[in-house]
């Protein structure tokens, strides 16, 4: 069972120290990302959905330790990630990728698209060979549905679409088996994000990665993941199987967020739950559930006692006290 | 538009005078320290002397080519040392911060607070040979903490982008992500403010030859123009060519740098 999971974390958390003024003696922390615990298994997409500013990009970068962890392990491949270890590390990044937001922003301004693919393969020795190296890039670029044409060209003349498909054939030139995808499509004009979305799931399909896709775009999370975590405020409030999930969502937060999905049938679509207010501060989130100065479920208890996450239905995991009530008419 | 106009015309000087410098051994038809005795000041114009002779009868058109080489190597060569100074003290200063950071650009200020030329005179002349290398080793010596603020400020801003990030998710290495990514887009104002430099560094060269702390083995603009100073009314060429030459090359100098400056588009502070 264990040997299924390519990446696991338990009991995550991610501070960040908020320097307030010089003579300030209370150091206080942004807390974005707080005792969470999932893992992805092997093959499968696990979908990370929340407001902005919930912590999900931040739950990206620390799983892949871009920023160390304030606390809490990783597990990759079962094995303890240790920060300090460099020839581990050095295996992580070979073996996982990232995906950014903006491929406006993060491709080297100044390099050609042959040079953008080869330079992780070259600088990790993985294809020593010249001519075989030239081979897969050009294999990669035609992969991801660009031309030969595409090859010469720098990424200021390429399209936001081109250039997302140049991105992802750099992150999957190393042949990692994780890959953190985040708002992948966030930036790309609506018209070519379904483009964007189909390749990430036949590259999946045809390489067998695992993923981590975060996104705040329902719809996206439906049409590609195999389960979905939903957070709210550094916490996760909500993991199941994706259809489960879509088809009785039980924490009243997941509840709010379904009926926001905007559906082609207007008139059909169900009933819109609203939670009034907007999401907390995270120097200082509310005491007991997150969601309570929001919730219309909410009670005494919600407000002095944190909920835990427990297993309501096999494989659907709930952080509320009341999971069963009803939303108040 | 009119800085365009104006940074292409001193782009086309230069190239003419570099041309010149390099063709040296042909456009000098003597060798330049030749003298040949009894043609003494003779004016520009005469016969085989195209410039005229200085009072040592030596041919000034040889004798200006030839110092061109040197202002050109004088010039560019404390251009190099200068970028390779500036480079690794604000590109490590800038990338890595912290304690690097204070203890760099104090030692910077520092630097900063000693006036060049009184430097630049009393460190070349601590030296009993005197030649063009130990005058290149102080220009950049006294130069480089301007240039490597402007590098500090400009990695700041850069390193922050998310390709940098994207770098260090594939596993490159600190070191390779300052080289590689952050050192090819901080080089339009090293190019802007190295281009205003290299005119500094030719009028520093001149002026200390003048002063009679150049290479005096050289043949340096400055020894001409000081060589005219006594023989200004009888003779104003020998100063006024070499002068001339030393107000061509830093104008368009100066010139092409503003012109990059615009085209580069590196803000104005630069």
């Amino acid at each position: 069972m264990k040997n299924n999971k390519v990446m696991e974390v338990k009991n995550l958390k991610k501070y960040f120290p908020q320097n307030e003024g010089l003579f300030s003696w209370d150091q206080r922390f942004i807390k974005a990302v707080d005792e969470v615990s999932c893992y992805v298994n092997q093959g499968e997409i696990l979908g990370v959905v929340g407001e902005s500013g919930c912590g999900k990009t931040t739950l990206g970068r620390t799983v892949l330790l871009l920023t160390p962890p304030t606390s809490g392990t990783i597990y990759f491949q079962g094995e303890k990630l240790d920060p300090n270890n460099k020839k581990q590390l050095k295996n992580l990044r070979i073996k996982t990728s990232l995906i950014f937001q903006d491929p406006y922003l993060a491709l080297h301004p100044i390099m050609t698209t042959r040079n953008l693919v080869a330079e992780p393969v070259r600088y990790h020795s993985i294809i020593a060979d010249r001519e075989e190296r030239e081979r897969r890039v050009e294999e990669l670029v035609i992969n991801v549905g660009l031309t030969p044409g595409h090859l010469e060209k720098y990424s200021h003349e390429l399209s936001g679409g081109e250039k997302q498909r140049v991105a992802i054939a750099r992150a999957l030139s190393t042949d990692p088996i994780f890959v953190v995808a985040d708002e992948p499509v966030a930036a790309l004009d609506a018209s070519i994000q379904a483009g964007i979305l189909n390749l990430i799931k036949e590259m999946k399909e045809e390489l067998g990665f695992s993923c981590l896709l975060i996104s705040h775009d329902l719809s996206i999370v439906r049409y590609l993941c195999t389960r979905v975590l939903v957070m709210y405020a550094g916490k996760i409030v909500e993991l199941a199987e994706k259809e489960l999930l879509f088809e009785s969502p039980t924490h009243p937060y997941t509840k709010a967020l379904l009926s926001s999905i905007p559906t082609p049938t207007p008139k059909q679509s169900g009933e819109r739950l609203i939670l009034q207010g907007s999401p907390p501060s995270l120097l200082n989130p509310p005491s007991g559930c997150r969601l309570n100065p929001r919730c219309p479920l909410s009670e005494d208890l919600c407000k002095t006692e944190e909920p835990e996450l427990t297993e309501t239905d096999t494989d659907h995991l709930v952080a509320c006290h009341f999971p069963d009530r009803p939303w108040p008419e | 538009m009119g800085k365009n106009k104006a940074a292409v015309v001193g782009g086309s000087v230069l190239v003419i005078l570099i041309i010149a410098a390099i063709l040296a051994p042909i456009i000098a038809p003597y060798s330049p320290r030749e003298m040949s005795y009894g043609n003494e000041l003779l004016p520009p114009g005469s016969e085989g002397y195209l410039l005229g002779t200085t009072s040592l009868a030596q041919d000034v058109l040889s004798y200006v080519v030839y110092g061109l080489r040197i202002s050109l190597y004088v010039g560019f060569g404390t251009l190099l040392l200068e970028v390779a100074l500036a480079l690794t003290v604000g590109g490590l200063s800038g990338y890595f911060g912290g304690v690097i950071d204070e203890l760099l650009m104090r030692f910077t200020e520092i630097v900063m607070t000693i006036p060049p030329i009184i430097l630049l005179i009393t460190g070349v002349s601590m030296f009993g040979t005197r030649s063009l290398e130990i005058i290149i080793l102080f220009m950049a010596l006294v130069n480089w903490p301007w240039m490597a603020r402007v590098v500090r400020a400009e990695i700041m801003s850069r390193k922050q982008e998310p390709f940098i990030e994207e770098g260090r998710s594939m596993g490159f290495s600190e070191l390779y992500l300052l080289v590689r990514y952050i050192f090819p887009t901080v080089l339009s104002p090293v190019i802007v403010l190295g281009t205003l430099d290299v005119a500094w560094f030719i009028l520093y060269e001149a002026t200390l030859s003048f002063l009679g702390l150049g290479d005096p083995t050289s043949t340096s603009l400055g020894i001409l123009v000081s060589m005219g100073r006594d023989v200004l009314t009888s003779g104003w060429w020998v100063s006024f060519i070499p002068a001339f030459l030393i107000f061509l090359l830093v104008i368009s100098l100066n010139l092409l740098g503003d012109g990059l400056r615009d085209a580069l588009d590196v803000r104005e502070n630069v």
